[in-house]
This record gives structure tokens, sequence and C-alpha cells, in this order.
């Protein structure tokens, strides 16, 4: 078994090398992603925490089989981001509708970033808008979503999001901007106020 | 999610499941570059034969009919060829677009670049005489593109404008040659060897076309004379089949 000290010792990089050669150093990758990818996960498609687990766990499985397909000159996180939200959109696109809602966790300081970069200014109350900031993005399309997502709650910058969603760093500007103003749009549409 | 980590072990274990081999990986990249390449090179080819059409199709002397020159435009434009040019740019485009840094260039720059790639390598064969060589195996071997390049021909055969096309039956003087056009009438031509200062000689058996003028009821008076279809290799050729 894989001691907590030779996890926290190796870079991704290196544990992607490692896993190679032991399968038990795949653990450590997994302890030091299965917390971000559940809730990006999470919070591009809305899943329940079980779904989103089960969909973690085919994430990881693919990951570990095409172990040797990491391109090094992406950053790991970029590229195991990648395969989630490869997963993710076409499980998504299998369910298409989601009965239970949207479902994400926004944590304090996440929101802050969020409204800071959309520009919603000093009447934001991050205690009480959390259900808000939901609600509006529940309402964007999965291909708007996932991008502001990515910039604002997973704090990725644009060359990230370009190797995540395998798209040009250019698009990737064009379709924050396009999000952002598809979440102002619907936040003055719904004549939604915060407090 | 406590437990998760040891349950996707544990399905590892029990499914005997191990990475892939890195050759799976870098094979599959390599077979998205070489259709890439394939692609491209079809489609300098298909440039190398529109640029060889153009050259043959003798705009220039068509210029002397006055009118019609819009109507001629139209049907010589090598489309079968602007066809396969798009359709091999855009296969060329979505294979590379599996290859794997691909997704960091923009749509328009790649199909701009294999466009330019395209006129770059598709000039370079015209050089080196591959567009008349693929016009004559496509006519040689493919019917219908046989029809089309006579159809092409046809457009020289109109003697009340001056044009006429067809081939050499003999050349009886220094002077004149009977000309066999393509709907098999016989003409009798006239021509001045030094006037026209010809960049060739005439051989029988020759598919020509001509510009000038009907001065009979089968007599024309030849200004230029052309190859038919370009090439001049092509031309011996019909001389000692």
């Amino acid at each position: 078994m894989i001691l907590e000290n030779s996890c926290e010792e190796n870079s991704d990089v290196d544990l992607v090398r490692l896993s190679l050669l032991d399968k038990d150093y795949f653990l450590c990758l997994i302890k030091r992603y299965e917390k971000r990818l559940l809730s990006y996960i999470q919070r591009i498609s809305g899943l329940r925490v079980e779904d989103a687990e089960d969909l973690l766990q085919d994430i990881f499985l693919k990951t570990y089989l095409n172990l040797n397909d990491f391109d090094s000159s992406l950053k790991f996180s970029s590229w195991i981001y990648r395969i989630a939200h490869n997963q993710t959109i076409s499980n998504f696109r299998k369910l298409k509708s989601r009965s239970e809602g949207y479902v994400v966790d926004l944590e304090v300081d996440i929101l802050e970033n969020f409204s800071s970069h959309l520009d919603l200014g000093k009447e934001i109350n991050n205690k009480l808008n959390k259900e808000i900031i939901e609600k509006i993005l529940e309402k964007i399309d999965i291909k708007h979503r996932e991008v502001l997502v990515l910039r604002f709650l997973e704090e990725k910058d644009y060359k990230e999001i370009s190797d995540i969603i395998k798209k040009p760093m250019g698009t990737v500007a064009t379709l924050i901007n396009r999000a952002k103003k598809k979440f102002l749009e619907i936040l003055r549409k719904e004549d939604i106020k915060f407090y | 999610m406590v437990n998760l980590s040891e349950k996707i072990l544990k399905q590892i274990e029990s499914k005997k499941l191990s990475p892939k081999s890195k050759w799976v990986f870098i094979l599959k990249n390599y077979i998205f570059w070489f259709i890439f390449i394939v692609f491209l090179f079809l489609g300098s080819l298909s440039f190398a034969v529109i640029i060889y059409m153009f050259k043959v199709s003798d705009w220039s002397l068509y210029l002397h009919a006055g009118d019609g020159v819009f109507e001629f435009f139209l049907l010589s434009l090598p489309y079968f060829w602007f066809l396969f040019l798009i359709l091999f740019i855009i296969l060329a485009f979505y294979n590379f677009k599996y290859t794997k840094r691909a997704y960091r260039y923009g749509g328009f720059l790649l199909v701009f670049v294999s466009i330019l790639i395209s006129i770059f390598l598709g000039t370079t064969f015209y050089a080196l005489g591959m567009g008349e060589k693929i016009d004559i195996a496509f006519s040689d071997n493919i019917s219908f593109y046989h029809q089309m390049r006579e159809k092409r021909a046809r457009m020289w055969l109109n003697p009340e404008k001056g044009f006429l096309a067809g081939t050499i039956l003999n050349l009886e003087d220094k002077d004149n040659f009977i000309l066999n056009d393509l709907n098999g009438q016989k003409w009798t031509i006239d021509y001045d060897r030094t006037e026209l200062k010809l960049p060739f000689s005439l051989y029988s058996g020759e598919k020509i076309k001509i510009f000038g003028e009907k001065t009979g009821d089968f007599n024309f008076k030849a200004e230029i004379i052309r190859p038919l279809f370009g090439g001049r290799k092509r031309l011996h050729h019909f001389n000692f089949k």
C-alpha cells in the first residue's frame, strides 16, 4: 500500500509515471482529484451526489486505462478535467433532462469570485445568493454554463479551459463573454435582485 | 465518497484492467496524420489539374469572339476538379481535427493553411506535368469524364463565330491541310505557316483548335492554331498511333 507521504511528495506527472509501474500509485491521483472532480461534475451537470460519484468512478477508470495517452505538454489537471468534461457531457446528453433539479456546491469565496467577474457589484450578498446563481446557471445552456463553471467556479485560466474543452483560446474567450452576457440577461429578464 | 478510491482499485483488480499500450495512442495519432497528408496530397493533385485546365482552355483566344465569352467561361470551368479540391480540403480538415493538438488552432486558420498547402503543392505538381497526366488518365478510363472533355472541346466547334476544332487528316502542302471536325465534317484549312508563327509543327492525327474565318462552305482561314487539349506529348502520341 502506498503511504500518504509518497502521494504528497510526488507531482502529478510523477504519479502518472509511477501508476504505470504500480497501480497503487493511482490511488494518490484519485485522492488528489476526487473532491475537485466531483464538484466539477455536479456544477456542470447538476447530478445528484450518488449519480455524480458513479460517473466519477467511470472517469477514473477511463483515466487509468488511458494513462499512456497523457500528453506531458498539458497540465495533468487539464487532462483529467478533459476526460471528466467529455464523460459528463456525454452522460448529460444521454440523460437529457435532469429531473432532480440543479444542485451545486458554491462556497463563499467562489461566490465572491463569480460575482466580481460578472460585475454583479457590491449588492451581492454571498450567504443569500447561492440559490440565485444556481437558478441562473440552470437556465444557461450547457455549452455556456461549462465555461462559466470552469472560469469562475473552478478558476481555470484560458489556456487550461482551451485544453479541457479542446477549443482554441480565442473561442474560449468568445464563449466566456457570451456566457457572461447570457447570465446577466437572465438576471435582468427575471428581475432577480441580489440581497 | 470515502471508499471511492478503494472501489476503483478493486474494479481495476477484479476486471484485471491495465493501461492501454502507448503504441495504441501513437499509432492512432499517426494514422490521423497520414490520412490528413493523403487528403492534402489528393487536393493538391486536383489543384494541379485545375491549373492545367485553365491553361489549356485558352480564354485569351476565345476573347476574339467578342460575345459569348461569359458563357464560354462558365462552360469551361473545371467544376469536377473544384468539387474534388473542396471535398479533399474538407476531409483533410476534419481529419486534422482528430490529431492531438489540432484544437489549439481555429477552424478558419486550418482551412486557410490547407488551401495554401494545396496551392503550393498543386502548382509544383502542375509544373511536373501531373495535371495533364491526370486529365488524360481520367479521360481514357472514365467514360463520363471523357464525355465532359469532349463537350468542352465542342465549344470550339462554331465556324460561324470563327472557331473550329478537330483532327488533322493530312497536310496537303505547306499552306493547306484537311481537318476532320468534331462532327466528322471535312474542312480545307488555309494557313500561312510564317504568319501563324506556330510554336510547334503540325502532324496528321493531331487534335487541334483553330481561330480564324470561314471563307467558304467547308473552307476556313486559320489565324491561330493551338493543340485541342494542350500538351505536346499527347500530340506526338497521336502522330505515331
